[in-house]
């Protein structure tokens, strides 16, 4: 999973258009990209692909809040990571 | 103090608790001697630009602690602050600004891409924005200049503190005026039935352009306590709005059932200190006993009130909650008509109904709207004139809510009036078939919408969501929901997804609903 693969999970299943431009740094919930009950779609998608629970405590601003941080957050659960 | 204007409790605490904190914004706090002396510079700032009294000024602005100044600014500049939602899309900001007449507007730097849009038909002066956004600017460094003692305004209860717009049924927005009395005769009930004390820390969850924000704001200042505006990004995570809640050491929080019910089932509670939290209001739309019955339990010190009433007429009636017995799925009474307030339920022909009878429920308040904003079509409607007591003619309100009184004196909630469908010849009530479905232990939340049919008449359709982790297609649901309501009133088309299109302030959009489902086949059921 890589921020081109969520930005592009985002564009073709939750917003129905491939041609949104969603930079890595965008506050995905201040431009209204995605709302709560998109991020839940994700977190459930995030967990399909990579074979691991997200508890509800890990789906916050420092891990969703972003395509960046939502990456970020993968690969530190991916490499067994201590999560802050 | 001048008690009877709703900014007075500011200066009044700026003098005897000039160091409590008024406002607190993502770890920063502003005491309530800088609050005073910021929203006085704010409203010489706007009387120096032109503003004269009851003039409307609008506040277009993320949760900032300078969403605090500019309310309090503009109110003691004997403006009329309108809260924008700052989300809203420009084209409506528009119609708003025009609609209300307004030549001036609290916004912010990070606001520029929308202002940039703006097309104002009229002369229109931005404060505290400090980028180039093609239109008159007066900066937060301009303002901090002016003086910071308290402008020469002469205001009575009876002017306009806030208009807040709402949707109108025409697809334009509505502007509903609300006086100083109103609002503070609001404000005092919230503090008195919360038992608001200086050591309160209240969330303000709720937009501004939500009316719950008022309590959130003015029945705090009535206290002297501190209003914890919540960031807007925090709002979406329910992980970190319970998080917000133990780091800020929030004590109450008024906002929407579909808040609270997100809070407990993704918001890791269990790994929360939430032991701060000692009152939740709620209001909005109806709150399923198993979700709030499943909050109770989880926050066993903390009581629960449901606040009912429209925009027009906030907090109407409130009930406290006592413990609810697991077995129990009847709706949640509205409970009793609040303090400084009057009902009266009326039948179609406008005679007084028995306990026990539904009917409309009318409202004789001081914290009733004094009238939408430039429509009288609308004021005629909704308002009249009727003898109260038998004594001489006062005003009433038209809630357009359907409400009965049982035996033990409360009111129940049965749904909007213009909820109630006639289909094949009888009298459904949307709501009811909402709790029907709701019952089922899957079901988290339903929602149920008329859509027209090819022969011009009424269908009623219902969307649904499951509760995580469990399994009911649409054929089970309606089996369930057969047990509950008559057959008539079974939903033609119901569908099970995966989330409901919500409104700004959080509800269900029921109309985004119908709209996206007209043209569905009848007899449907989806999953």
């Amino acid at each position: 999973m890589s921020i081109d693969a969520i930005r592009q999970y985002i564009r073709v299943e939750i917003l129905d258009d491939e041609t949104v431009s969603i930079e890595a740094d965008e506050d995905l919930m201040m431009n209204q990209v995605l709302d709560s009950m998109d991020v839940m779609r994700l977190v459930t998608h995030l967990e399909q692909s990579c074979g691991f629970k997200i508890p509800p405590q890990d789906v916050t601003l420092e891990h969703f809040s972003t395509l960046r941080r939502i990456d970020s957050y993968v690969t530190a659960r991916r490499n067994g990571d201590q999560l802050v | 103090m001048t008690d009877f204007l709703i900014h007075s409790p500011v200066a009044h605490y700026a003098r005897v608790t000039p160091q409590q904190a008024a406002l607190s914004f993502a770890g920063h706090e502003m005491s309530y001697a800088a609050l005073d002396a910021a929203s006085n510079r704010l409203a010489h700032a706007l009387i120096s630009s032109g503003l004269k009294r009851q003039g409307r000024v609008g506040i277009f602005m993320h949760k900032a602690l300078s969403l605090g100044v500019a309310i309090y600014g503009i109110l003691k500049a004997g403006g009329v602050f309108v809260p924008l939602d700052p989300f809203m899309p420009v084209e409506r900001l528009g119609f708003i600004l025009d609609d209300c007449e307004i030549g001036h507007l609290v916004s912010a730097d990070g606001m520029a891409g929308a202002l940039k849009q703006l097309e104002p038909t009229r002369p229109l002066t931005v404060f505290g924005v400090g980028v180039e956004t093609g239109l008159a600017s007066v900066s937060w460094s301009q303002i901090d200049a002016e003086p910071a003692s308290a402008p020469d305004v002469w205001l009575i209860d009876q002017d306009l503190g806030y208009i807040m717009y709402t949707s109108g049924s025409t697809g334009n927005p509505k502007g509903m005026m609300h006086s100083h009395l109103g609002s503070i005769t609001y404000a005092r009930w919230g503090r008195s039935h919360v038992g608001l004390t200086a050591g309160d820390r209240v969330a303000s969850h709720a937009p501004l352009h939500f009316d719950l924000s008022i309590f959130d704001f003015f029945s705090t200042a009535q206290a002297g306590a501190t209003v914890v505006l919540v960031p807007e990004q925090v709002t979406k995570f329910p992980a970190s709005w319970t998080q917000y809640i133990e780091s800020e050491r929030i004590s109450v929080v008024f906002t929407v059932p579909f808040t609270l019910i997100e809070m407990m089932q993704r918001g890791a509670i269990e790994q929360r200190d939430l032991s701060s939290l000692r009152w939740i209001l709620f209001g909005g739309e109806p709150y399923p006993p198993k979700h709030l019955r499943a909050l109770m339990a989880a926050l066993p010190n903390a009581r629960f009130t449901n606040v009912y009433g429209p925009a027009e007429a906030p907090s109407c009636t409130c009930y406290d909650v006592p413990p609810l017995a697991d077995d129990d799925d009847q709706p949640i009474p509205i409970g009793t008509v609040s303090c400084n307030s009057d009902d009266l339920i009326l039948d179609d022909d406008d005679g007084e109904c028995a306990d026990g009878e539904a009917g409309e429920l009318c409202i004789r308040s001081s914290t009733l709207t004094r009238g939408y904003w430039k429509r009288p079509d609308l004021n005629q409607r909704v308002f009249f004139e009727r003898p109260s007591y038998g004594h001489f003619p006062d005003i009433y309100f038209r809630t357009g809510d359907y409400v009965v009184r049982h035996p033990d004196g409360l009111l129940r909630y049965l749904g909007r009036k213009d909820r109630m469908v006639k289909t094949r010849g009888h009298r459904v009530e949307l709501d009811e078939v909402e709790a029907a479905l709701a019952s089922h232990p899957a079901v988290s939340e339903a929602a149920a919408f008329v859509v027209p049919d090819a022969h011009g008449s009424k269908q009623i359709h219902a969307c649904v969501t499951l509760c995580d982790g469990a399994r009911a297609d649409a054929a089970v649901l309606m089996r369930h929901a057969r047990t509950k309501i008559p057959a008539y009133a079974l939903p033609r088309h119901l569908d099970v997804a995966d989330d409901l299109p919500r409104t700004s302030s959080g509800k269900i959009d029921r109309r985004q609903l119908a709209a996206t489902n007209a043209g569905q086949p009848a007899h449907g059921t989806e999953s």
